[in-house]
């Protein structure tokens, strides 16, 4: 990519249920003929309740689409984390990426939600059978 | 200088509060305002946010800084 190409990075953190044709849309890009997408659902429990810092999240999230579309030569990145209650097999975040060819595209998705995961302030906790628990989570 | 650090997660649950209000001295670093939440963040490996952005413990506060103490973080579907 070059400097002067312009690489469009969108990030959010709301309650509204997340969609992945809108988080896709936001990755369209008249150069790229790869687009990556990745949604991490809730398994296993009823829901997964989040909590975050929505303001701190939503700007290290913007950072990391940034800084992950620059390091991977992505044509646009996309990062949407869903917070409140998300019930069994609805996402709770979603990212995209998009390339001219599917190496740069599928590193740039693997590398937006791993950073997404360890870095923004967001918590989650199960919920089953009225029973709340902390997950378990990592340093930032 | 009075700093207020914003809690969330366990450490607002533990704290049974969102926010506490710390009397630090002028000068005082970012290790000085954890280890003057005592008991909230004892057993937790906590990262102190300055204004958005993750600080190291050496950091010195100044008067107008937004705190917020982060425990673990565990964002996304699933688990770890």
């Amino acid at each position: 990519m070059s400097g002067s190409d312009a690489v469009s990075a969108r990030a959010h953190v709301s309650v509204e249920p997340l969609s992945l044709d809108r988080v896709a849309r936001a990755v369209r890009d008249p150069r790229a003929g790869a687009l990556v997408t990745f949604c991490g659902v809730t398994r296993d429990v009823e829901l997964l309740e989040y909590e975050a810092y929505v303001e701190m999240a939503e700007e290290r999230i913007a950072a990391i689409v940034a800084e992950v579309a620059g390091a991977h030569g992505l044509c646009a990145a996309a990062a949407e984390h869903r917070v409140g209650e998300v019930p069994l097999s609805e996402p709770s975040v979603i990212v995209a990426a998009s390339a001219p060819h599917r190496p740069e595209a599928f590193a740039g998705a693997r590398a937006l939600i791993d950073r997404v995961k360890a870095e923004a302030p967001i918590w989650k906790r199960e919920v089953e059978h009225g029973e709340r628990r902390w997950v378990e989570g990592v340093r930032p | 200088m009075e700093v207020t650090v914003r809690l969330f997660a366990m450490l607002r649950e533990r704290a049974g509060a969102g926010e506490v209000t710390l009397e630090l001295p002028e000068g005082a670093r970012v290790g000085d305002a954890i280890r003057g939440l005592g008991e909230v963040a004892r057993g937790i490996p906590v990262v102190m946010a300055v204004n958005r952005e993750y600080a190291a413990e050496e950091r010195v506060l100044d008067a107008g800084d937004e705190l917020a103490l982060i425990p673990p973080v565990s964002g996304g579907g699933g688990h770890p």
